[in-house]
């Protein structure tokens, strides 16, 4: 029953929550659609941030994983609630859009072939490969054990405090920890088997949404965009090297995975879809607050994640800047 | 100039040690400079911008600090997009083949240069059915299992068992990562190491665990204490 309970917990915060989350932001912001995948690494990326936010600031305060596991467990319950509130008019629109949208993809012969390869390249890594080891299942037994969060070194549990000054301001492990201290699974099965379920789909999600932008939306050029990416993702399973920024299909809860595979690539897109709307006039507030959540959802994953998306938005302004003084002249 | 050099070829050998997305998003790069749609045209200049950033020291040191030796130079992964770049190449090119046959060729292509970006390397070690919900090996959990009666275990262990057994059994305490040693070949080492770390328990893989290595360890306080297929555990009796 415990289990069966557990499952049904990590389902609505990983699974559950993050669509909330999106329609939610769609809806505060008045974007016209709600396609899954455009919703889904939106909610994400809000979840992350907003557990960013709570987790450095408790962990600042000296406060044990049990703290903030039923501040966080309070978070996404209120989190949930708000957002079934502003998007709850939205939901038939969603799913509508996403009946429809899945019976245009299933039409197409590439459409079908991409989400059964999709699919089964997900199951396979699941269930037949190995991860590298990243020590992210450690960090966070070592704090379930301890409740001191990135306090003990992962594996020799020895005081290691001094060595974790990085971690403590980019803690994904114990976003982790906090489900597993909840559910009462073990870290490792949260982490490697349940965990994939739904961020596989995540970096699936992101892909679909830059095919889109790169494409303006052309279905079957995403489709063979979806397939290129996932040709280059399979690299790290066939050649066992140790791969670990490009592994999304063997530790996708893995900080630095999700840095370089989602964030960073959905960041470099966003703001070349920011130029393009700069073009028409057509930039919007959300566009610039979905920046500032993908910095913060950047810093759970690595201790210098807000300055890396800072750096891309720079170079993307400057490109902006530099592309209209060349059309206009400097005066304008 | 010589150590700027120096240190531009240091962070490319280095970047590139485990494999050649950034070598595919090179080639992207110079593919997307032929094209002519303005995605193409945003995102080459994009690429070069970046490039030029991390292969000035100053700024790749100081600000982005992707220095090859430390741990964020993973980073050049993904600010240079490398393999978002590689991916949208692959379907422009693909896209832009007239016929059926030409685009079936253009994946066949793809599909054999990608295996020429990793130097060819296929392993099958990383493949494993899971068996359990803890994702580990069944050896990793005998072994585990067989340090129950062991008060507070302290293991020194080959780095494939190390890396996954606190997984299982967070009771246990490893010696594991770049800042240990673990010298199985050498018993003497060996005892050393384990003498530095406190350890209580050894496992050495069965190839290591000859009759003179057994003897030695034997001298100083450790005896077999349980074995798998692979491993011989040493328990340390006082």
């Amino acid at each position: 029953m415990q289990t069966v309970t557990g499952i049904l917990l990590i389902a609505y915060v990983m699974g559950i929550l993050p669509i909330l989350l999106g329609i939610a932001f769609n809806r505060v912001f008045f974007v016209k659609k709600y396609e899954l995948s455009d919703v889904y690494v939106k909610g994400y990326l809000i979840l992350f941030a907003t557990f960013a936010a709570e987790a450095v600031l408790l962990i600042r305060m000296g406060k044990n994983l049990s703290c903030l596991t039923r501040c966080w467990m309070l978070t996404v319950a209120a989190v949930g609630v708000i957002a079934l509130a502003i998007g709850f008019t939205k939901l038939p629109t969603f799913f509508r859009e996403v009946f429809a949208h899945t019976r245009s993809l299933m039409t197409q012969k590439l459409g079908v072939a991409l989400v059964v390869a999709a699919l089964a390249l997900m199951a396979f890594s699941i269930l037949f490969v190995k991860p590298l080891p990243d020590g992210s299942v450690e960090y966070a037994l070592a704090a379930i054990d301890s409740d001191h969060m990135y306090y003990y070194h992962p594996y020799t549990t020895e005081s290691h405090v001094e060595f974790e000054a990085g971690k403590r301001i980019a803690p994904i492990e114990m976003f982790f920890a906090t489900l597993a201290v909840q559910t009462g699974m073990a870290p490792a099965t949260v982490m490697k088997l349940l965990a994939p379920i739904l961020l596989i789909p995540l970096f699936y999600a992101a892909v679909w949404q830059m095919g889109s932008t790169l494409f303006d939306g052309d279905e079957h050029k995403i489709c063979v965009f979806g397939f290129a990416t996932m040709a280059l993702a399979i690299i790290p399973i066939y050649s066992g090297n140790e791969y670990l920024a490009w592994a999304i299909y063997r530790n996708s809860w893995n900080g630095l995975t999700l840095l370089n595979s989602v964030i960073f690539p959905y960041a470099v897109i966003w703001c070349l879809g920011i130029l393009k709307k700069a073009k028409k006039r057509e930039v919007k507030l959300q566009d610039v607050v979905m920046l500032g959540v993908l910095a913060a959802a950047a810093q759970l994953m690595q201790a210098r994640g807000i300055i890396y998306v800072a750096v891309i938005v720079i170079i993307w302004f400057i490109i902006g800047i530099v592309e209209r003084i060349c059309k206009h002249g400097i005066r304008n | 100039m010589a150590s700027v050099i120096d240190e531009i070829k240091i962070a490319y050998w280095n970047y590139n040690t485990y494999g050649v997305p950034l070598i595919l998003g090179l080639i992207a790069l110079v593919y997307l400079f032929f094209q002519e749609d303005t995605g193409s045209r945003r995102l080459r200049v994009y690429g070069v911008v970046i490039w030029f950033l991390l292969m000035v020291p100053g700024i790749s040191t100081l600000l982005l600090r992707v220095r090859p030796d430390s741990g964020d130079a993973w980073m050049v992964y993904g600010l240079t997009g490398c393999w978002l770049l590689a991916a949208y190449a692959i379907s422009l090119y693909w896209a832009k083949q007239p016929s059926g046959k030409r685009q079936w060729a253009a994946v066949v292509i793809t599909l054999f240069l990608l295996p020429f970006g990793m130097g060819l390397s296929f392993s099958g070690q990383q493949f494993a059915l899971t068996t359990n919900l803890y994702k580990v090996s069944e050896e990793t959990m005998e072994v585990a299992d067989a340090m129950d009666e062991v008060n507070d275990p302290v293991l020194l262990a080959p780095p494939q068992l190390a890396e996954e057994i606190r997984e299982y059994d967070s009771s246990i305490s490893t010696y594991y990562g770049s800042e240990f040693m673990y010298s199985q070949a050498i018993p003497g080492q060996l005892m050393i190491e384990a003498d530095t770390y406190g350890c209580n328990l050894v496992t050495v893989e069965q190839e290591y665990a000859t009759e003179e290595a057994t003897a030695y360890y034997g001298t100083q306080g450790f005896v077999p204490f349980y074995e798998t297929e692979n491993y011989v555990i040493y328990i340390e009796l006082f």
